[in-house]
């Protein structure tokens, strides 16, 4: 059986690892499903169109020179965003991992006064994700 | 991993009024306009960056006093200008990290909860030109004299011009001050700092947004510093400086 606690999963973003600092990341792949129903059908008929795909992480803010902070700086100001790659239970060889290229769509900076503070953004894919397995 | 830090750290700064202490929650969103560019032959999605835009929304309590934040928000709501706002997540400690935004109110509500609550304010604010990531020249702290802060070090030179604030909270019989950013290659080494940016002569609180325009070169490393400082025996100024590049 492959099931694997969140805690193993690896999150790396323009090549830095930020799994440090994340404690929730979801990944979102969506195909487009065209309506292809005509008359005399009696039941819906779908047709797979593009592919779509989204990630959104949330993290304990760190604005430490060269992390959290810095590293979603880079993907937000990135003119042709940034390689991203997730591995859902971890880096071993053959474990299945998902890459793209992504920009950021937005970020949230979360301040409370009796509260850890919370990075947390969403990263649109363009161009797809493909999943492969690790070597 | 890096420094965890707790909301109770946060540094809000309006223009030449300190409101941190009037609040107690804080969230920035910055976010990018993705256009869709998928064309013909494509079997994914594709994406290009379009234009950035900012959010704040601050949450406090209440306070009436002129001076304080009811007033204080007040005289900002509508107003002509933007205002010059610096935001720091963990402080301002000279390296930390702060957002520079020039602030407009989009939306002022206090809350009259039930008899038997505080009455809350919270004020929805939107960044006029984006929400620059920066860091911290200068702590909001006090100076006497001519001084010549701690550098920063980029890691390498950025090529996009930057942004500046300066928010000078407290002044106490000050005549005139000047504070200027400059920048150096190697820390002041080889390459002697020279000034890229240079504040409004401070006479009095104040704030001011500068920018360095877009294609320019900022070196390595930057530094504030007060090149002078003239006023009666017990002058003081309180300020902050941030520093963004683009």
């Amino acid at each position: 059986m492959g099931t694997s606690l969140g805690k193993n999963a690896v999150v790396q973003m323009n090549a830095v690892a930020i799994t440090t600092w994340v404690n929730q990341a979801d990944l979102q792949r969506v195909v487009d499903l065209l309506d292809a129903h005509t008359f005399g059908d009696t039941a819906k008929e779908y047709a797979p169109g593009l592919v779509d795909g989204t990630l959104g992480v949330t993290c304990l803010y760190d604005d430490v020179a060269g992390n959290i902070d810095a590293a979603a700086n880079t993907a937000f100001t990135a003119a042709a965003g940034v390689v991203v790659n997730i591995y859902p239970v971890g880096t071993a060889v053959g474990k299945a991992y998902y890459t793209g290229t992504a920009f950021m769509r937005n970020e949230r900076l979360g301040v409370n006064v009796a509260q850890l503070e919370t990075l947390s953004f969403d990263l649109q894919f363009s161009g797809g994700i493909s999943r492969a397995l690790v070597v | 991993m890096g420094k965890l830090i707790g909301g109770s750290s946060v540094k809000i700064l309006w223009g030449a009024s300190d409101l941190t202490s009037f609040f107690s929650d804080m969230s920035i969103d910055r976010s990018n306009d993705l256009q869709d560019t998928t064309r013909f032959g494509d079997a994914q999605h594709k994406y290009g960056k379009g234009i950035d835009d900012g959010d704040v929304v601050l949450t406090g309590l209440y306070d009436d006093v002129a001076a304080n934040l009811d007033g204080i928000l007040n005289t900002a709501f509508g107003a002509a200008a933007g205002t010059v706002a610096t935001l720091g997540p963990a402080a301002l400690t000279i390296g930390n990290a702060v957002r520079l935004l020039s602030a407009r109110e989009a939306q002022y509500r206090i809350e009259n909860g039930s008899t038997g609550t505080y009455q809350k304010l919270a004020a929805t604010i939107k960044a006029d030109g984006g929400i620059d990531r920066g860091v911290s020249l200068h702590a909001l702290a006090a100076e006497t004299a001519v001084v010549n802060s701690a550098s920063v070090d980029n890691g390498a030179a950025s090529t996009n011009g930057a942004v500046a604030h300066l928010n000078a909270t407290v002044a106490t019989e000050v005549t005139s001050v000047t504070i200027k950013i400059q920048e150096s290659s190697d820390n002041g080494g080889a390459d002697a700092w020279a000034d890229i940016m240079t504040f409004t002569a401070v006479t009095g609180t104040t704030s001011e947004r500068l920018t360095i325009a877009a294609g320019t070169t900022v070196e390595r490393y930057v530094r504030c510093i007060i090149s002078a400082f003239t006023g009666t025996a017990g002058k003081s100024l309180t300020y902050a400086v941030g520093f963004a590049r683009r």
